[in-house]
Parts: structure tokens; C-alpha cells; sequence
């Protein structure tokens, strides 16, 4: 569902990402883990066509990103760590314009049960600019599902979410992935990428230290096997590379 | 003043020159100062070079009329009114968080906030050529002080109002109303009896019937003495009229400090406000005029899809409606001198043609610098615009579309105005706004070619000294571009001219149709810069 071949980014004498090369299935949620500076982002951001990959193959449901863009973008959703919603349109006047964009007919009744799964049912004629961070965040993923997309990317999702919608957020993100969507979650919070993901790649300086499922991770990188928490596995894995 | 917020000062002073110097190591950064110092050069050099010849001995201190005490006045009253009366005494963010929980009095962190507005206040004063380019020949070190004084007086003054005003308000809370009104009344009242609503005067003549009034007087006088001070002549003039306005604005500071009781906790609301509205300029690319009502009025149904350029001029469009309540001043402002100029010309239809497209003009070029127009609007939300399935001259042609439509309403809004109040509508204002429509489109794809090719001009930092030269190189740089283009339509207009002698539906007809085709390549230029551009390029998130 998303496949990414030999991918590199370099600014002038900075190499943002160096060969990269992974793929997430249909149904299978990769979490995107690294230290500041990892080429997360980047990552994340030429997967949704924001910026052109320097060389290598980005594919989204099957469409090259860079070679046929608009029909990997009919099938893609990308939820960036600081959502810039349109200062003086609504709520629900964002679910227009995304309807719009992305061509879903009938949008009202899907974008009524967002308002309620993420509380927002309140807010749906309130200029955005009047949103808490929180509640921004949410009307960002709320749009981002407006479409229904095969493959969706969130980077930092959790910032500025309260625990209910912590947890909503962590349901809706099975849920899809049940439907058949291929996610990628970049995070910092180890803990969310244990309890959500089902692979997992590791980041370093622009170069995929680990890319497969958690579980092999744990193998290769824990001490204490299946046992070993992520957290261990991660800085095993990023020591490792220092050493 | 506290030792460390000397410090403070002195080290954000260092870090401004550091900025200052980075941007010149760029080629950029080094051609925008190059520019700047062209411009002020060129402004200067004539006067300063005719000055020795041309110094009077005797000037009229009310000749310039941007310098005129009621000019100045009218300074004073758009800086209180327009804003700065609800955050007179702003700190930024950081010197909120760092300095209010910080071992500092209330009345150093005042003292702190008081010089470096003063300092402020000086790159402003750098501006003394364009206001008053005939006195820097009699004296440039009197015109600088003088306008520099000025603005302090200005700044602080607001604030000693606003202090007076919640000072009466905490003293009398049932107080505020009745003496507003009273103050209202009493200015309405005042207007007639000054002589400004006198139709037979000309305007120079009514505002020296106004100066003439004891009301005037009395209010105008602290203006009458940094007029004379910028307009001082000789070194006994200097220091006479320097001493008084000196005194003025000391006046000023012991009377604010008299009265800063319980600023912070206003002032940490302004912080916040000036923040919160730097940030929404960051954002639209333009002054943001809207308000922070938080249910809209109005909505707009959606335009239909075509390829996703009506989506994305829906949005635009909607955006532009809701943010242009400040042009509910603007416009009329900027309207009123037409009018004026033209009850003055009314028996002469060539005039009436030239002043009409005049105001077409410099309203389209008003509206295009300050509204969030074309793509400049867009950039910051370039993230969410290239993630839809749109395809990028759909983008541009929305996003360039919905401005046109806007600001060529306006014109039209406001030209009719013009032609109710005075004068009739003719054959040249229809011309008039039908070329509005090419001249518009051309400004509008020009600044969106310019900001996609130089992303860092829609920057708006706190503190960044070039934003000034950045506006206006950009500026100039449309302009120059706009005409170029124009006097390319006007070669053919010329050769149609040649060829068919004085056929002027024909020769309209061909200019029309050659600016509109170069507004269609540069949009198609536009086009293609975005479909390139690179947010991750301009923006030092990397991660």
C-alpha cells in the first residue's frame, strides 16, 4: 500500500535521508521512530507530496507521489505534528472544503459523527482560529478520515489531545487499520508506538537503523527477548549504532 | 534602569546586528541594503545637493502637509485609535515569561519598556526623507530629532492616555461613558465652529482656519512644537523648539509613571494580543482585518469543483470576505480625497477620467499589498494545499481568481461611490474598470511569482530590521514588473495606432487583450514555480 525504494533527501551539504527503503501493508500500522534530526518528517512529508524526494520511488495505493501525484493524493491523508487549519473558515466549513477537494458526495452524515466521535459536535460553526491546540488536532485527523484514505500518516499525533481523546484517537487509528488502511504514525512517545503498531522503523541521521515487525525488533535488539520493552529496544538500537 | 535589563537590551541590540550582518553574508540580504540605500540615496542626494543653494531663510512650517500639526494630530489619533489604546505597553512573549516572574519592579520593567520603544521609534525616524525631503535640505539633523521626538511623543502619549483612562475608570467606574460621550459631543461641535466643513475653502485653507481655533489651539499644540522642531531653520530654532518638545515628552514619561499602577496584568493580555495578531500576519501573508468573532455571519455557498480551482477559490474568497472589515475604513479613507478632488473639477470631464482611474489604481495596488491575496496567503498552509488531490494550476488559478474577483469589486464599489458623491459615470470609468481586470490580475500573479521565487518576503518577524527593505524591493519589484508588461500591450496598442489611425475601440481592445494574455503566462508561471516549490527549503524545520 505505501512503498518507499531507495529514497533520498539532501540539502545543499545536509543529507536529510540517505536510501531509504520500507513498505507498509494494507491494515498494518508502522510506527516511525528516531532522534531529533532523523529525517522523520521529511520522510512523512515527501510521502504526501508536500516536498520532492531528491531521488528514490515514493508509492501510495499503487501511484507514484512525484510521477502521479493527484491519484496518490485521492488515496493518502497526512496529519502533520502542527496542523495549520484555515484561520477564518469554521469547523464544519473545513469539512466542505476537504469534501470538496477530495470529491465525497455525501459528507454531511460522516462529518457529523466525527463532530461527535471527537466532541466537537459543539464547536461545528466556530471559526478555527477560536480552537484550543487540542481541538485543532482534532478537527485535522476529523478531515483527514473525511475521504476514507488507504493510506494515512500522522506525525505526532497526540500533541495537545486530552485522555479521552487520546484514547478516541487510538480506536479511530485500529479501526481504519482494520478497514484495510496502511498508517504510519511518527512519534516520540515509545509507549504509543508499542501499544498501536504492528512494525516498526528506526531512524538515525537519515538511515533506517531497523525496519520489520516490533517483535523482531525485540529479538534483535532486547535483552530479555519478547519481554523487552520498546523503550530498551530503542536505545539499544540507537546506542548500538553510536558505539 | 535594572542593570540586566541593560543587558537585555544591549545584548538583543548585538543579536539584531548579528541578524543584520547573516543577512548580508546572502547574496540576497546584501542586494536588499544595496536597494535600500539606492532608494534613500536617491531621495536624499538632491536635496541634500540643491540644499546649500535652495536654503530659504524664511520657510512656511505648514507648507508640507504631512508635517502639519493637524497631520500630526491625525498620526496620533490613527496609532490610538487604531489599536495601540487596547495594548499601549506590549512585550513580547519571551519578555513576558522571562521579565514578569523575574526580580524586576513594575516601574524598571515600564522604564525598560519605554527606552526601547524610543530606540523603536528611531528606525522609524530613518523614514525622515519621505516626509519631509525639503527640510533635510535646511536641516537633516533637525527633521530626524524632530520626527524621531515625534513618534516617542506619539507612542507614549497613547499610553498615558490609555493609564488615564483605566486610572478614571478604577476612580469612577460609572464615569467612563458620560465623559466619552461628553468628549464626543463636544468634537462633533467643535467641527463647524473650526471651519473644516466650510465648502468655500480649499483644504489648505480650511486646515488654517482650524489652527486658528482656540480648541485647536490648545489641542494642537504639543503638535505645533515638533512640527517647528522638524521644520527648525536655524540652531537657535533647533535648540528653542528641541527644549520645548524635549520637555513635552519628559512631561509625558513623569506622567505615565505616575499613573502605571497594575499594568502588567493589561499589559500580559496586550502581549498576547499583539502576539496572537503577529502570528495571523505570519499566516495570511497580509494584514489580517478580521476580528475574532467566533461564529461568522455569513458563509458562501460552495463554487463549482473545476478541477478543484472553485474549491480552492471558495476558500479564498471566504477567507478575503471575513477579513476585510477593516477595509470599512480603509476604502472610505482612501475614497474621500477623490472626492473631494473631484467637486473641485466637476465641470471638466478629462480631468474627472484621469482622477477616476487614478483611484482605480492605487486602490488596486492598496488592496493587493494589504489584503491576503494569490498565493501569498497560501504558503503557510502550502502542508494541506499540496496534499489535496488538486493539480497545481488549479491552485494558482483559484487562488488568483477569488483575488481579482475581490479586489476588482472593491474598485467597482468604490468608483460607483466616487461617481454618486461626485461626478457621473462616463465611458472612461467603465473603461477604467474593465482594464482593471488584466491590471489586476497581473499584480496579483506578479507578488505570486515573487513569492514563490522568494519565499522569506512573506516573513514578518518581531525585530527583524530588513522586513522594511523586503516590502519594499517587493514592491517596486511588482510594479517595475507591471509596467514592463504594460508598456509591452501599450507597443502594440501603438502599432494598432500606426496602422489604423485613432481607432480607440480597437486600441483598447488589443491593450485589454495583451494584458490579459501576459497575466495568463505569468499565472501559467505561477503554476509551474509551485508544482517546484520546495516548502522544506525556506522553513528551518528539519527534522
Amino acid at each position: 500500500m505505501i512503498e518507499v525504494v531507495d529514497y533520498h533527501k539532501t540539502y545543499r551539504d545536509l543529507t536529510a535521508v540517505s536510501g531509504l527503503t520500507f513498505e507498509v501493508r494494507r491494515g498494518a500500522i508502522l510506527g516511525l521512530c528516531g532522534p531529533n534530526g532523523a529525517g522523520k518528517t521529511t520522510t512523512l512529508r515527501a510521502l504526501a507530496g508536500i516536498i520532492p524526494p531528491t531521488r528514490g520511488k515514493l508509492i501510495v495505493a499503487g501511484h507514484d507521489i512525484v510521477a502521479d501525484a493527484i491519484a496518490a493524493k485521492r488515496q493518502l491523508a497526512y496529519v502533520p505534528d502542527d496542523p495549520k487549519l484555515f484561520d477564518t473558515l469554521t469547523v464544519w466549513e473545513h469539512f466542505e472544503f476537504i469534501a470538496s477537494a477530495y470529491r465525497v458526495g455525501d459528507f454531511a452524515s460522516k462529518a457529523a459523527g466525527f463532530l461527535e466521535l471527537f466532541e466537537l459536535s459543539e464547536k461545528r460553526d466556530t471559526i478555527t482560529q477560536e480552537l484550543s491546540r487540542g481541538m485543532r488536532q482534532k478537527v485535522a485527523i476529523a478531515c483527514a478520515y473525511l475521504h476514507d484514505p488507504q493510506a494515512i500518516l500522522f506525525d505526532e499525533p497526540l500533541t495537545g489531545l486530552d485522555p479521552r481523546g487520546i484514547r478516541t484517537l487510538k480506536k479511530s487509528i485500529v479501526a481504519r487499520a482494520a478497514t484495510g488502511a496502511a498508517i504510519i504514525i511518527s512519534s516520540h512517545l515509545l509507549s504509543l508506538v508499542e501499544d498501536l503498531c504492528s512494525d516498526l522503523l528506526i531512524l538515525q541521521r537519515g538511515r533506517a537503523l531497523f525496519c520489520g515487525p516490533i517483535g523482531q525488533a525485540r529479538e534483535r535488539f532486547g535483552s530479555l527477548g519478547q519481554e523487552a520493552s520498546l523503550e530498551e529496544v530503542f536505545f539499544r538500537a540507537i546506542d548500538g549504532q553510536a558505539s | 534602569m535594572h542593570r540586566t535589563l541593560f543587558l537585555l537590551s544591549k545584548l538583543r541590540f548585538y543579536g539584531g546586528l548579528r541578524k543584520l550582518n547573516r543577512s548580508l553574508a546572502s547574496p540576497k540580504g546584501a542586494l536588499l541594503v544595496l536597494f535600500t540605500l539606492g532608494f534613500f540615496g536617491l531621495m536624499l542626494l538632491p536635496a541634500l545637493l540643491v540644499g546649500g543653494a535652495a536654503r530659504p531663510r524664511e520657510a512656511n512650517p505648514n507648507a508640507n502637509l504631512f508635517l502639519h500639526p493637524a497631520a500630526l494630530f491625525g498620526l496620533w489619533l490613527v496609532t490610538s485609535v487604531g489599536g495601540r489604546i487596547k495594548s499601549p505597553i506590549a512585550f513580547s512573549l519571551a519578555e513576558v515569561e522571562f521579565l514578569f516572574p523575574g526580580p524586576f519592579t513594575r516601574r524598571q520593567l515600564l522604564v525598560y519598556k519605554l527606552l526601547t520603544s524610543a530606540l523603536g521609534a528611531l528606525g522609524f525616524a530613518m523614514m525622515v526623507p519621505l516626509f519631509a525631503w525639503n527640510y533635510v535640505a535646511v536641516w537633516w539633523l533637525a527633521a530626524f530629532v524632530g520626527i524621531w521626538w515625534t513618534v516617542c511623543f506619539v507612542q507614549m502619549s497613547t499610553i498615558l492616555m490609555t493609564l488615564a483612562i483605566d486610572w478614571f475608570g478604577q476612580r469612577f467606574p460609572k464615569g467612563r461613558v458620560p465623559l466619552a460621550t461628553a468628549l464626543v459631543i463636544a468634537l462633533a461641535a467643535s467641527l463647524p465652529y473650526a471651519g473644516l466643513l466650510d465648502a468655500d475653502k480649499d483644504i489648505p485653507e480650511r486646515l488654517a482656519a482650524l489652527e486658528s481655533s482656540w480648541a485647536a489651539q490648545a489641542i494642537l499644540s504639543p503638535f505645533v512644537v515638533f512640527n517647528r522642531l522638524i521644520c527648525a531653520l536655524t540652531a537657535g530654532q533647533f535648540l528653542a523648539w528641541g527644549t520645548a518638545a524635549l520637555s513635552i515628552n519628559l512631561v509625558v514619561v513623569a506622567g505615565i509613571l505616575q499613573l502605571d499602577a497594575n499594568f502588567l496584568e493589561a499589559s500580559l493580555v496586550a502581549s498576547q494580543r499583539r502576539y496572537d495578531w503577529l502570528q495571523r500576519v505570519k499566516r495570511s501573508g497580509g494584514v489580517p482585518a478580521f476580528g475574532a468573532r467566533s461564529k461568522p455571519r455569513f458563509s458562501l455557498p460552495q463554487f463549482p469543483r473545476l478541477r478543484g480551482a472553485g474549491t480552492i477559490a471558495w476558500r479564498q474568497m471566504l477567507h478575503l470576505m471575513r477579513g476585510s472589515g477593516r477595509l470599512v475604513f480603509v476604502v472610505p479613507a482612501l475614497v474621500t480625497p477623490f472626492v473631494v478632488i473631484l467637486a473641485t473639477h466637476r465641470q471638466n470631464d478629462v480631468p474627472s477620467a484621469g482622477i477616476v482611474v487614478t483611484m482605480i489604481m492605487v486602490l488596486g495596488f492598496l488592496i493587493t499589498t494589504i489584503m491576503p491575496l494569490g498565493l501569498r496567503a497560501d504558503l503557510d498552509h502550502v502542508d494541506t494545499i499540496k496534499t489535496l488531490p488538486v493539480g497545481s494550476g488549479a491552485i494558482v488559478w483559484g487562488s488568483i481568481t477569488s483575488a481579482i474577483v475581490y479586489t476588482t469589486l472593491i474598485q467597482l464599489i468604490a468608483t460607483a461611490a466616487l461617481t454618486v458623491l461626485a461626478g457621473r459615470w462616463t465611458l472612461a470609468t467603465t473603461a477604467a474598470l474593465a482594464f482593471a481586470v488584466p491590471v489586476n490580475l497581473l499584480m496579483i500573479s506578479s507578488d505570486s511569482v515573487l513569492v514563490l521565487l522568494f519565499p522569506a518576503i512573506r516573513r514578518f518577524d518581531p525585530g527583524d530590521v530588513l522586513v522594511g527593505m523586503r516590502l519594499m524591493l517587493v514592491n517596486v519589484a511588482k510594479m517595475l514588473f507591471v509596467v514592463l508588461l504594460g508598456a509591452i500591450a501599450g507597443f502594440y496598442v501603438f502599432v494598432v495606432y500606426v496602422w489604423l489611425g485613432e481607432a480607440l475601440l480597437a486600441m483598447a481592445l488589443v491593450g485589454w487583450i495583451t494584458l490579459l494574455l501576459e497575466g495568463i503566462v505569468t499565472v501559467w508561471f505561477a503554476g509551474l514555480l509551485f508544482q517546484k516549490y520546495d516548502p522544506s527549503l525556506h522553513v528551518s524545520e528539519r527534522e
